[in-house]
């Protein structure tokens, strides 16, 4: 696939998300802070829209520059260009938090704490065994390499340059080779991990199974995307499969979350405002919830004033430094 | 277990979180809607969804088990037990009640509630109120 091609889908994609991303959280939260669904048509409201677009617009601009400047020649560049409308964004959205958080709506309802009393043993639902399947997806690809073994070359590239020349190698051993199929196997583990993780620590509500069923379909996603690329010593490479999934999958995605913020009905977690800092990072020592509804788009984040939250952290992230350098040891030349 | 059994507080009130949930738990035992061989959340559950320390709702269980509701189980879910008759309360705790209705009824007529419109609400509770 062309280089030039594989980067503008990579960049219209990180951008579809970056602007997309104020009309992905419930109708009542603006950059987190809980102002009503009508505020944002005010004028600081509008104001509060057009800190955080000045902004991410600008680190798109600046990307597009940045690659026109100096070409995709470069690894660095092409990074770069990736990173930085993200940033931007991230930057604008904390700006336009905390120009927004005078107009907090007072804290009365939000202290309004509802519970079911039934003992039933908290239990995963039974479509979660949908997330079996995708582990099938890298043992099929080691399949594939082990029936076409002999077809593979003694001597592979495994790094290319931007411009498509290969620039590392390696030799065909069953570690090399099937190094990034296991790495995609340990993803999806970790992926589902997450996922139990956030479902038992979380509230009971709706948006728990949805968030499951979010997770389970993500691993779908990266285990096609990570076999397709564990693929890559075998004789018809099949690039265009993760290439060509990815912006109809964040499409889909983005699109549900939008129509789920939008509607009035959604529930939404009751949490003190003054335990967010920073739009989304949730501190709260007398909340034992492990996860909380994050404020602003999809999912949960970690509350970190459960004094389990630290330890979560560390093993989640350690995993996730274990996997990667499993990745960079078995495919990057051993 | 029926789906009703809920209970709701509000952490910005004054009340203490576990007299609460002591209150709003004993409603539901005193109306027969959590009956005998019920079992509770655990108390690492229940505080999860409120959002409580889980100090606050071992406390709430601890007083209606030693009020006789529940039977604690170290390791096991809270069980809601039979009473069984209970002896009428003494008259010093009758005086008790008095003086808290008394409160709460003045209250209500210091923020214009009709005399019969309390003591229509007085009647329909208690004769919601089965045990």
């Amino acid at each position: 696939m062309n280089p030039t091609a594989l980067f503008a889908i990579t960049l219209a994609s990180v951008c579809g998300v970056t602007l997309a991303a104020p009309s992905l959280s419930p109708a009542r939260f603006l950059f987190g802070v809980r102002v009503g669904a009508p505020f944002r048509k005010t004028g600081p409201g509008r104001e509060a829209l057009r800190i955080y677009y000045t902004h991410d617009v600008t680190g798109i601009a600046i990307a597009i520059a940045l690659v026109f400047a100096l070409g995709l020649h470069r690894e660095w560049t092409w990074m770069l260009a990736i990173l930085l409308p993200e940033a931007a964004a991230v930057l604008g959205y904390y700006r336009a938090n905390r120009r927004l958080r005078p107009f907090a709506a007072p804290a009365d309802a939000t202290g309004v704490r509802e519970a079911d009393l039934f003992a039933a043993e908290d239990r995963l639902p039974r479509w979660a065994l949908w997330a079996v399947p995708p582990f099938l997806l890298p043992m099929a690809g080691a399949a594939y390499l082990h029936a076409h073994w002999n077809e593979i070359p003694a001597r592979i590239a495994t790094h290319y340059g931007i411009d498509g020349q290969p620039n590392g190698w390696t030799t065909r051993t069953p570690l090399h080779l099937y190094g990034l199929l296991i790495f995609a196997a340990g993803l999806l583990l970790w992926i589902f991990l997450l996922g139990i993780a956030s479902y038992f620590g979380a509230r009971r509500s709706p948006g728990r199974r949805s968030m499951l069923g979010v997770t389970i379909s993500v691993m779908y996603l990266m285990g096609t995307v990570f076999t397709a690329a564990g693929l890559w010593a075998a004789p018809h490479f099949p690039l265009w499969i993760p290439v060509s999934i990815l912006p109809p999958y964040l499409a889909g995605v983005l699109h549900w979350t939008y129509r789920r913020g939008a509607d009035a009905k959604t529930p939404v977690e009751s949490t003190p405002d003054e335990c967010w800092s920073l739009g989304d990072i949730y501190n709260n020592p007398n909340d034992p919830a492990l996860f909380v509804a994050k404020r602003m788009g999809l999912g949960y984040t970690i509350n970190f004033g459960n004094p389990y939250a630290k330890w979560f952290a560390m093993g989640f992230l350690g995993g996730m430094g274990l996997l990667i350098a499993f990745m960079f040891w078995t495919v990057m030349g051993g | 277990m029926p789906s009703a059994a809920k209970i709701r507080i509000d952490l910005n009130s004054p009340v203490p979180a576990y007299r609460q949930i002591v209150d709003a738990i004993r409603v539901l035992l005193v109306e027969d809607r959590l009956t005998p061989g019920t079992a509770l959340p655990s108390v690492r559950r229940l505080a999860m969804e409120l959002g409580v320390h889980f100090n606050t709702v071992g406390e709430a269980y601890r007083e209606l088990a030693e009020e006789g509701w529940l039977d604690l189980h170290h390791g096991r879910s809270a069980l809601v037990v039979d009473r069984g008759q209970r002896a009428p309360a003494p008259p010093e705790r009758l005086l008790e009640f008095r003086d808290r209705l008394r409160n709460l009824v003045a209250q209500m007529r210091a923020e214009g509630v009709p005399s019969a419109r309390i003591a229509a609400e007085l009647r329909t509770i208690t004769e919601g109120l089965k045990s």
